[in-house]
């Protein structure tokens, strides 16, 4: 009863902790984030604005699905079977986003958004609760494209990019993120001498999102909303365990 | 949205449990009082259902204000 109770004050506190340090501060933030006006490249300065154009490389690229790309990311997936659940594991990642310019017109700039430590966050769009924490810059390059590829008979592109792959416990899964060098993008950016920098002042330090921010938006949100969501059921659970326990302790003590 | 209708269902299920215990709890204590008896226990239990159950539509709130802000 102790214990039950000690977790039910516990799960209060964490939501008076969640509500007013947690929730609070992020609506602001959040708030702030959809604020930020959009600006032609030109006027690119400290503060964070949004721009739209095009990543474009010195050297063409191509994905190992051989797709021609301005950037993109692939990583091979084991799938397997772990008692009753299926476990993943990324048993190599590899990617290529040097050596940008953000080209608006005939206008180029140097693109160095993601180049200087910061920690990058590709969004998969495979998950509802999809989170995007502000202190990440956010890569959205739409949904993810997936294959299933055999350990004895890899693809060549995969066996260079990978060439000490773990032999699979399950399935192999290939799967790629790529921007297209004609698909539009919007970033959140702030701007120093003319090129693409990252905000750490801001709202959000920055992303880049290929044809609607939409989902990058939704994904700061849920950065807000999942702890709630989190301590909500936590909080259901104690406190409705809390609430039988005691009607049904003292009903008895008043029948005896 | 954003994934409203996940927070619209754990705000339906936080809400009906957080309601159910008020509102048994007031009955309870409403028949003790009617018998010149007091239901302490009652009361506290009113009181935390019915914070479940606000913290639940809070939950949901949050939600689609958040989904207001993006459609705007």
């Amino acid at each position: 009863m102790t214990f039950f109770v000690v977790c039910s004050i516990g799960s209060l506190l964490l939501w008076d902790y969640a509500t007013l340090r947690v929730l609070w501060p992020g609506m602001q933030d959040f708030w702030a984030l959809v604020q930020v006006p959009e600006k032609k490249p030109d006027e690119l300065g400290p503060t964070p604005a949004l721009y739209r154009g095009f990543l474009a490389t010195q050297k063409a690229r191509t994905t190992p699905n051989g797709e021609t790309a301005a950037l993109y990311y692939g990583w091979i997936e084991d799938h397997y079977r772990s008692g009753r659940s299926t476990t993943t594991r990324v048993l190599c990642r590899f990617g290529e986003d040097e050596d940008l310019f953000f080209q608006q017109g005939s206008r180029r700039f140097l693109f160095q958004l993601f180049h200087h430590g910061e920690r990058i966050e590709v969004l998969k769009h495979t998950d509802p609760f999809e989170d995007l924490h502000r202190d990440r810059i956010g890569i959205d390059l739409g949904p993810l494209s997936s294959k299933e590829v055999s350990f004895g008979n890899l693809p060549e592109p995969l066996r260079q990019r990978c060439p000490r792959l773990e032999r699979p416990r399950g399935t192999l899964f290939y799967k790629e993120m790529a921007l297209r060098p004609d698909q539009e993008v919007i970033v959140l950016s702030c701007g120093q001498d003319r090129v693409f920098r990252s905000c750490p002042n801001a709202p959000a330090l920055g992303f880049v999102a290929a044809d609607s921010i939409d989902y990058v938006y939704r994904a700061y949100g849920n950065d807000v909303l999942n702890g709630l969501r989190g301590v909500l059921l936590g909080m259901a659970f104690s406190l409705g365990f809390l609430c039988s326990l005691l009607l049904k302790y003292s009903r008895s003590e008043a029948d005896s | 949205m954003t994934a409203w209708w996940i927070d619209a269902i754990l705000a339906l299920f936080g809400s009906w449990l957080g309601f159910g215990f008020f509102f048994a709890a007031r009955t309870r204590t409403q028949r003790r009082q009617a018998r010149g008896g007091r239901d302490v226990v009652g009361l506290l239990v009113m009181w935390l259902g019915l914070l479940l159950a606000l913290s639940a539509l809070f939950v949901l709130w949050t939600s689609l204000a958040i989904s207001f802000v993006l459609h705007q």
